[in-house]
């Protein structure tokens, strides 16, 4: 077996499985935990729980949340996300891997379909990504993970794209050891990154209404939190 | 019931493995999975009977002996090894409970154990039990194209052994094997080459094996009496002495103030 | 010992069990094949020899009792809940260690047939009414604890108190029966265990090894509590179990030595091998020396005397245990056992576990001393700087222990699970299964080599020209195949020399005309692969090859094309599809392919014995040392 394909099969990727998938558990419970003890805590606690329910799914479906300002970069990050999901986990082929790491995996995609996607996914990425560089406003806000994590990305979706072409300019084996390689950093930093918005997501509406019924000293006491006791009233 | 037992004419025997094929059959082991647990000499959970080459030539069979006293029904704690009235031993799954003390016990190194299953259960030769209830010979007798398995009563498996012996003493080594060791087992042979590599070297006595281990239980309920005679005992003892141990202090502290 | 150490070994602890924890799922799921090094030749592994120690260890227990209770020595008594809670942890390891061993456990019940000339049945029962025994003896320390005084509890805890006697008379009765018949456990075993360990005298020797294991490992839990927590050691007392346990040691030297004297064993031990060496340093590091050590008044009431003898005897008897049923068991005929990693782990996370509990319990109860230890953490709601910690202690709690179980079981996974071996060449087609079936016997018909670790029996080539020895199996017992005779033979009866090669050359090589019949079947014994998915996918070109071969996206044998389409010049048998997924082992494919032609011919012509084995197997045997030297040269 060519060395992508051994490391693809061998411990290591079942290593980064498991600290992926406990990881990303881990931080639902923790997340769980939190939101309770704050609910708790709060001195209001009739909680809207129906509407936290309602745009939680709205958000999932973010035809109706599209950008009006911004359409572009909604409709780049829709897509990149779509791609994501759908080529990660249902292509064949990582189905393959998955099946010869832990005995299972379900049904998939037909590939024209995804090579569609993924085309979608690599133009999505870099268009996230140029605007990170050269838009002045979220410029302002990245950090350097926002910009490595990007590219992470965009390297996974076009090695992964060429690999499946006939015109692949670059040797087969040498591009599927770098897909596979940055495909197993992206999982095993997951847990640790803002990806893990990917599980956390639908507790991030719930987390945002509780954090107003928090109790009438609430807002100073964040204050205090972030700046210590002797930081400014707003 | 008489006990029944199972002649093996080494000489006889061609190598064919049809008596392998037959237990397979006969038993519905279907195909073997080979596991890295399992030894080399073909025995397995899946094949209760293997023919092995011996060291010095010749093809010889390898299953159950059958111990008379045997080692594996005397250890078993749930008794799922147990003997049927014809001296056959027998195994019951729905009893096991896997603590595999028969893979340890068996001074032949018979009982295989399933490694690869997770409700594993131990495998080995038992005579074809449900055949001989339906009248049936046991299926590798039966398969036999050179007649060099003889099934019947034991003690005439022994005459017939012993007449083979007689009448041809050059072919044989002058010995049935199976006749006394560990108190004489069910399977027997007669053999133009010795035998050792199954254990038959002599080291293993013609003392039943269970007998070991029945020198220390039979004297459980002794020691049970025993120990609870003499803790009670001593408690009692010793509790008392303290006690007038203390009285006597009281006394001899008392007759001086007696004396003021 | 300050609080970041103590943490780093409580964690370290933690990661052992959760390390035991992957493992005990591997065990459960794949069987103990998949999760142990234990094969057929050795059954019994590192598990029985940890079970071994922790009841050997647990022996403090019934000892205690026996001291404060039967011989009215109430100055050990501040030692005596200590010694039955390492007791009743002794045996919960024994009992949970057993749920892994067994290959059945859920059987565990059947347990109440009576069973009197085994071993093993006494002991089980006497496990569990010990057991049951310390519970009882250690629950009213547990109902002392403040969040317990409810009045029904107190009522049951009194009853207890009242009980003690008949329950430390019924302990040390259980004990004394189990402890020893551990030792007999291994007397039925007299083909396996090594002669310096087997003894018919086992059960009195585990009997009293256990009496002073237990003590010392008291001794050692003294020194242990007192780093941990600064206080509980009582050195005094400490000493006085050092005073006596050269009684018991003593007693169990001697045994040991003169039954190995007396019955002329004890010249094996200075013949230089490792058994003989580990043999005396058992006796005389681990028994002798300290038996002298705390012979000497001032070197047993010093600290560190006491804790080196103490260690000492506590290493000679868990080797004496370890030896006897691992290390020096299964040394004869080649036969090798070694734990395997998840057997390991289980085998230690069982201990580590039971540390925790004992930790647990003495930071929780009056075990050290008679006061309840204040909890160390408070939450303090109200104070302004824990809401900006935010963290309450469990949170806290979960969320370093859970941090510390994703790396420990994510790396333990991969470590330890070994899933089923993706066997190229299983045989999944129907059809092909179904042709093997009706070639082969049941009992050759296997999985492929590929898929498993048994040692491979490659094949010599047949050699020889008009007659062909087949030397299968290396042994020197050959078969001499007439090839010229089965050619004339075969090309009168079918018509043409073409049809007659192919009937036993059904299948060639790329570019060959009679490929040898060992050039497929590689192996005596095995069915082996013949096609070589690796070579054409990448001759092929990768990702891109699979349609060139599969006709559709599943990945599968049954979906592929035959080697014909390309490999042109193959010429598949009558019957027979030219892609098979694994070529029959050479025994198989011999007898197959003569026996089946053999006994046509047989019924045919009315000639018998062309179907007997004895035709190609002559007199009975093969014959052995027929080599080619015989044979006319081409």
């Amino acid at each position: 077996m060519p060395t992508w394909l051994t490391l693809a099969k061998g411990p290591a990727f079942l290593f980064v499985l498991a600290v992926f998938a406990l990881g990303l558990l881990r931080l639902i419970v923790l997340t769980v935990w939190d939101i309770l003890a704050a609910v708790h805590r709060a001195g209001n606690r009739r909680m809207p729980y129906r509407q936290i329910l309602r745009q939680t799914l709205s958000w999932l479906l973010p035809v109706n949340h599209l950008h009006r300002a911004r359409p572009a970069y909604s409709f780049a990050s829709f897509g990149l996300h779509v791609s994501i999901l759908l080529v990660g986990l249902f292509l064949r082929n990582h189905l393959d891997i998955l099946q010869a790491n832990i005995g299972f995996a379900w049904w998939s995609i037909s590939k024209p379909i995804l090579d569609v996607l993924t085309l979608i996914g690599i133009a999505g990425a870099a268009f996230l990504l140029l605007s990170r560089i050269y838009v002045m406003s979220s410029q302002r806000l990245s950090r350097t993970s926002d910009y490595l994590l990007l590219l992470l990305l965009l390297n996974i979706l076009v090695s992964g794209y060429l690999a499946g072409r006939d015109w692949n300019p670059i040797p087969y084996d040498e591009l599927m050891l770098f897909h596979v390689l940055n495909g197993m950093a992206l999982l095993l930093v997951a847990p640790f990154s803002k990806i893990a918005h990917c599980v956390l997501f639908p507790f991030i509406r719930l987390g945002a209404e509780v954090a107003w019924h928090l109790t009438p000293r609430g807002g100073s006491e964040v204050i205090q939190t972030l700046h210590g006791p002797q930081g400014r009233k707003i | 019931m008489k006990q029944v037992g199972l002649l093996v004419d080494v000489t006889r025997c061609i190598g064919c493995n049809k008596c392998v094929d037959a237990c397979v059959m006969a038993n519905h082991l279907g195909a073997e999975h080979h596991i890295p647990q399992q030894e080399a000499d073909g025995l397995s959970a899946q094949r209760w009977l293997a023919i092995v080459d011996a060291p010095q030539g010749g093809f010889v069979r390898k299953s159950c002996r059958h111990c008379l006293d045997a080692a594996c029904v005397s250890v078993c704690p749930v008794g799922a090894m147990h003997k049927s009235p014809e001296g056959i031993v027998l195994y019951d799954k729905q009893k096991c409970m896997g603590c595999r003390y028969c893979l340890m016990a068996c001074p032949f190194g018979i009982p295989r154990y399933e490694w690869d299953s997770p409700t594993p259960v131990v495998g080995k030769c038992f005579f074809c039990y449900q055949r001989l209830s339906e009248g049936q010979e046991p299926a590798c007798v039966e398969a036999c194209p050179q007649q060099a398995l003889t099934f019947g009563e034991r003690s005439e498996l022994l005459n017939l052994a012993h007449a083979r012996l007689r009448q041809s003493p050059d072919k044989y080594l002058p010995k049935v094997f199976g006749e006394f060791e560990l108190g004489g087992s069910a399977l027997m042979y007669i053999s133009n080459v010795p035998l050792d590599f199954l254990n038959f070297n002599g080291t293993l006595g013609e003392r039943p094996y269970p007998e070991l281990t029945w020198d220390w239980l039979s004297k459980v309920p002794a020691v049970t009496l025993v120990t609870a005679g003499l803790m009670t005992g001593l408690f009692w003892i010793i509790g008392r002495r303290m006690q007038a141990q203390l009285a006597g202090k009281t006394q001899t502290s008392q007759p001086p103030e007696e004396g003021k | 010992m300050n609080n970041t150490l103590r943490t780093w070994i409580k964690d370290g602890l933690w990661a052992v069990a959760f390390a035991g924890l992957v493992a005990a799922v591997i065990r459960f799921a794949s069987g103990l094949g998949a999760a142990t090094g234990l094969t057929d030749a050795t059954p019994w592994g590192v598990w029985i020899a940890f079970k071994l120690c922790f009841v050997a260890l647990a022996g403090g227990g019934f000892t205690l009792a026996a001291v404060v209770y039967i011989f009215h020595i109430e100055s050990l008594r501040p030692l005596l809940r200590r010694a039955i809670l390492i007791a009743t942890l002794g045996y919960s390891s024994f009992v949970v260690s057993l749920i892994f061993d067994l290959g059945l456990p859920w059987h565990m019940y059947r347990i109440v047939n009576w069973q009197d000339r085994s071993v093993m049945f006494e002991i089980a029962w006497c496990v569990i009414l010990y057991l049951t025994v310390l519970i009882l003896e250690f629950s009213p320390t547990v109902l002392e604890h403040p969040w317990l005084q409810h009045p029904i509890l107190q009522k049951i805890a009194h009853w207890l108190h009242q009980l003690t006697l008949p329950l430390v008379i019924t302990g040390i009765v259980l004990s004394t029966l189990h402890q020893s018949s551990l030792g007999s456990l291994f007397l039925i075993m007299r083909h396996r265990v090594n002669p310096l360990w087997y003894s018919p005298w086992l059960p009195s020797l585990f009997f009293t090894s256990a009496i002073s294991a237990g003590m010392m490992a008291l001794v050692v839990e003294g020194f242990i509590m007192e780093r941990w927590f600064k206080r509980g050691m009582r050195f005094e007392l400490l000493t006085l179990l050092g005073k006596w346990v050269p009684l018991p040691l003593g007693l169990y030297l001697i045994l040991r030595l003169s039954d190995l004297f007396l019955r002329g064993v004890l010249p094996g031990a200075l013949d230089g091998s490792w058994q003989s060496i580990l043999f005396l340093a058992e006796i005389f590091i681990g028994g002798v020396l300290p038996l002298i050590l705390l012979g000497i008044k001032k070197v047993r009431e010093s600290r560190k005397g006491l804790l080196t003898s103490a260690v000492l005897i506590l290493a000679g008897i868990v080797s004496q245990r370890m030896s006897l049923s691992m290390f020096t068991m299964y040394q004869a005929e080649g036969t090798h056992y070694f734990p395997s990693l998840s057997e390991t782990a289980i085998a230690l996370a069982i201990p580590a576990a039971a540390i925790l509990v004992y930790l647990f319990f003495a930071e929780n109860l009056a075990l050290l001393g008679a006061e309840i230890p204040a909890p160390t953490d408070i939450s303090t709601l109200d104070d302004p700087a824990a809401f900006a910690k935010q963290d309450t202690p469990g949170r806290a709690i979960f969320a370093r222990r859970s941090g510390l179980a994703i790396f420990v079981v994510a790396l333990a996974l991969p470590l330890m699970f070994h899933p089923p071996a993706n066997c190229n060449s299983q045989p999944t087609d129907p059809a092909t299964l179904t042709k093997a079936l009706e070639i082969l016997p049941p009992s050759l018909l296997s999985s492929p080599a590929s898929c498993n670790d048994r040692a491979a029996t490659p094949v010599t080539p047949a050699k020889g020209w008009d007659v062909l020895t087949i030397n299968g199996n290396n042994a020197n017992y050959t078969v001499r195949f007439t090839h010229q005779d089965h050619q004339v033979f075969l090309t009168k009866e079918l018509g043409s020399e073409e049809a007659a090669c192919q009937t036993c050359h059904h299948l060639n090589k790329p570019g060959d005309q009679a490929t040898a019949c060992s050039a497929c079947h590689t192996d005596y014994y095995q069915p082996q692969s013949i096609f070589d998915h690796t070579i054409h996918e990448t001759t092929l070109g990768g990702n891109t090859s699979c349609t060139k071969c599969h006709s559709s996206v599943e990945h599968l044998p049954l979906t592929s094309v035959i080697c014909q389409n390309c490999h042109t010049g193959m010429v598949p048998q009558a019957g027979q599809t030219a892609f098979n997924m694994f070529a029959p082992s050479y025994l198989d494919a011999m007898h197959g392919s003569c026996l089946a032609c053999h006994i046509q011919e047989a019924q045919k012509q009315n000639k018998p014995e062309l179907a007997l084995c004895t035709t190609c197997h002559p007199n009975g045997q093969s014959q052995p040392n027929q080599t080619t030297a015989n044979l006319p040269k081409p």
